[in-house]
């Protein structure tokens, strides 16, 4: 392998990882937010367990699509370069970081189609994008899958509420919190077998296209090894900010409230996985979360905060095209342009995270105050 | 994706969500017993809402009988 290529590849190995690494922090969310929330589980207990069960996920499914983008990329008619994938790559961990700045939940595989269009129509021209797909598979059903969960998870609230009415309020809610422990393990199991094979099918397909593995085959295991560790890592490093909004910047979540929630998003993701496509884990646990919270009578939904997440669903796209378009841009001008690219990411990730230092949320504020905000309040900074 | 799914999604995962859920609570209640009422739960109530239990359970396995790829 040349030099030229062998910096592009360990340039795109480096950025799956991070990807990887940002999927898993800003995921951990869907699946521990209620049941950090409710008290079932201990902050640092659930990401611990998250993380785990991500990684264990990781090693039981490691049968990777057969294209990257799963079919929203003509394949067949563009090569897609190592350099479309970095770009695409840079695009997508930048609008992840973004979005986990400002507390808001989005769907790390949306961010990543986008990345890459947006690079391939820089790369390629826009004949390399198939915009039914993008309309089928991305818009469609990010406007329709919060809806299908969130009306499970509002008909749960309502069956179970009427079955325990007549119970003591605080041996019901114990009983809950039990039960979602085992959800919220079962949605982070799911998750783990689904979302570190985008980042192994991105190395391997990678490896297979500079010649140093052959056409057809899997991951290899070094590359399960470092995928899983890399999504079990960023799990376990907890995306507080995103947790909070999820936990307890939607609505108030009771343990009845957060099993239904999670046993909803579980159920809808098995079932639409089971019939043959696949929704966002992001969108569908959202639209639980919502669901619940109307579930009960008298509970209230902060739609505020429910309408920027709509946006920041269908911005995902585009917003990670722009940056991945910007990136391919510079990046095909020569190597030195793909290099210029790393260093910028390197610096606006640094940025991204030193804002989140003004004001950091944890796992020992996560449940303290409902939303998340750059600047600390005045009480907060008088205190500091 | 065609409308047909949609519904076909919606109405699946609702039905096993309240069917789960229901079964869930009702072991529950039945398991602990209503309020004021706790210590009049007897063993038919217990074995009934270890039966609801199991059906949790046999759910759960199911679900990761779909979730782990080696199983199908």
């Amino acid at each position: 392998m040349d030099p030229v290529t062998l910096t592009v590849v360990i340039l795109v190995i480096a950025t799956a990882l991070v990807f990887d690494f940002t999927n898993g922090f800003h995921d951990t969310a869907n699946a521990m937010a209620t049941s950090i929330a409710t008290g079932a589980l201990k902050p640092k207990t659930a990401v611990m367990a998250a993380g785990t069960l991500n990684l264990i996920g990781a090693f039981l499914s490691t049968e990777v699509a057969k294209t990257i983008s799963g079919g929203i990329i003509n394949e067949q008619q563009v090569t897609i370069q190592a350099g479309f994938i970095f770009a695409g790559l840079v695009g997508a961990i930048l609008w992840n970081l973004i979005t986990w700045l400002v507390g808001l939940p989005s769907s790390s595989s949306h961010a990543l189609f986008g990345g890459l269009v947006g690079a391939v129509i820089v790369g390629a021209g826009v004949e390399g994008v198939n915009f039914m797909a993008v309309l089928n598979k991305i818009l469609i059903p990010a406007l329709i899958s919060p809806v299908i969960a969130g009306f499970a998870a509002f008909c749960a609230v309502r069956v179970m509420s009427a079955v325990v009415k007549k119970m003591n309020e605080q041996q019901m809610e114990e009983g809950y919190r039990h039960g979602q422990t085992i959800t919220a393990c079962l949605l982070a199991l799911s998750h783990g077998t689904n979302d570190a094979q985008k980042t192994m099918g991105i190395i391997t397909l990678t490896l297979i296209a500079v010649g140093e593995q052959a056409s057809g085959t899997g991951p290899q295991f070094w590359v399960v090894l470092i995928c899983g560790l890399a999504i079990a890592m960023g799990t376990y490093m907890g995306g507080w900010r995103v947790i909070r909004t999820l936990g307890k910047g939607l609505t108030e979540v009771t343990p009845l409230q957060g099993f239904a929630s999670e046993a909803a998003s579980t159920t809808t993701i098995l079932v639409s996985s089971h019939l043959g496509f696949a929704l966002s884990t992001t969108q569908v646990c959202s639209g639980s979360i919502i669901g619940c919270g109307l579930g009960k009578k008298g509970n209230a939904v902060n739609w505020k905060v429910a309408g920027k997440m709509l946006i920041a669903w269908l911005v995902t796209f585009p917003a990670a095209g722009l940056v991945g378009a910007l990136a391919c841009a510079l990046a095909k001008t020569s190597i030195y342009g793909t290099i210029a690219v790393a260093v910028l990411f390197v610096a606006c990730a640094f940025i991204i995270f030193r804002l989140s230092r003004r004001n950091p949320v944890n796992a020992t504020n996560v449940n303290e105050g409902t939303d998340v905000k750059l600047n600390p309040t005045n009480d907060a900074a008088a205190q500091a | 994706m065609q409308v047909a799914n949609f519904f076909l999604v919606l109405a699946v995962a609702t039905g096993i969500v309240c069917g789960v859920g229901f079964l869930f609570a009702s072991g529950l209640r039945l398991l602990v017993g209503d309020e004021g009422r706790q210590n009049q739960v007897g063993s038919a109530r217990k074995a009934l809402a270890y039966l609801c239990f199991a059906g949790c359970v046999a759910v759960v396995i199911y679900a990761l009988y779909l979730i782990i790829p080696v199983f199908h």
